[in-house]
């Protein structure tokens, strides 16, 4: 199953189009669900629905053979956890997909740090090939390294501890 | 809020553990647990005065009853109105800019970082462009 999604603020319409493009020319062979938020493109090749409750939309996202997505920091981790990959398509400005193009530094990072794939309309074939080889790095934050830097400055504010 | 949950888990080896928790909306209040100990502020963005007023209100309120020593927390603006105020009675702040500004400080980073004691951020580019900015790790 492809689960493709928008979160849950402004339409992306552009995503699902591109979705249902690669649908009819044979590209996406895979069963594809897609949570569509508020778009105003109505899905032709998939089952779809609009919202989702967080258990049902974490078990899609864990089940997903691939993860077509916006390029939202919320998918991007969901899908590091667990190990899902995921391709994103970042929501541009200059569309009204998004306030500001955040979007493609996001997706540009996590892409150079090998933890997810992007694309654009005209670059989706070649990178539904790309995932044939592709395996997600995975992300360890380190987590203590910001607790031990608070953890010390609490100490320096009580050294009779 | 993940990025919170993720930070919570390592407070037991803290010297000083939280004691009382601020959150913006009562839903997250009632996922902490905690209510009892638990203030809400409201939430607001920059599109919305009025709900800045009414949290700046609910912050006055809980600076002067609760005069926290200091406040660790991962944002966004309702907090840094929060943090704001209570710098104004002496409280010290820990501000962790989100993992999602990946190129630059979210607003909220922006106001809260000149009265910072410790101000992290979680990209070490974000931290190469602000001397004061530490990048010491990430929550997610």
């Amino acid at each position: 199953m492809i689960f493709v999604t928008s979160g849950s603020m402004l339409p992306f319409d552009r995503l699902f189009r591109s979705v249902d493009s690669a649908v009819e020319s044979g590209l996406l062979t895979e069963p594809v669900f897609a949570q569509i938020g508020e778009s105003r493109y109505l899905p032709q090749r998939c089952e779809y629905v609009r919202f989702l409750d967080k258990s049902v939309f974490d078990d899609r996202v864990k089940n997903a053979s691939l993860i077509i997505a916006h390029a939202g920091i919320g998918i991007i981790m969901a899908a590091l956890k667990t190990n899902t990959p995921l391709l994103v398509m970042p929501r541009l400005a200059r569309l009204g997909e998004h306030v500001n193009d955040h979007q493609e530094s996001t997706a540009a990072k996590f892409e150079s740090l090998g933890h997810i794939l992007s694309f654009t309309e005209d670059t989706l074939p070649q990178r539904l090939k790309d995932l044939e080889t592709f395996s997600p790095r995975p992300r360890n934050p380190n987590v203590q390294g910001v607790s031990n830097r608070i953890a010390d400055y609490l100490e320096s504010l009580n050294p009779s501890r | 809020m993940t990025e919170l949950y993720s930070l919570m888990e390592t407070v037991d080896s803290w010297p000083i553990e939280p004691s009382l928790f601020v959150t913006s909306r009562q839903i997250w209040a009632t996922e902490l647990g905690q209510l009892d100990r638990t203030y809400v502020v409201g939430e607001c963005d920059r599109n919305k005065p009025l709900h800045i007023i009414a949290t700046f209100i609910r912050s006055v309120i809980f600076a002067i009853k609760e005069r926290p020593d200091v406040i660790v927390t991962t944002g966004s603006l309702p907090i840094a109105i929060v943090c704001l105020v209570c710098k104004l009675f002496g409280t010290k702040i820990v501000w962790i800019d989100s993992v999602a500004q990946i190129d630059e400080l979210s607003l909220s980073g922006k106001l809260v970082k000149k009265i910072a004691s410790v101000f992290i951020v979680q990209w070490p580019e974000v931290a190469a462009k602000h001397p004061k900015a530490e990048y010491v790790g990430e929550l997610l």
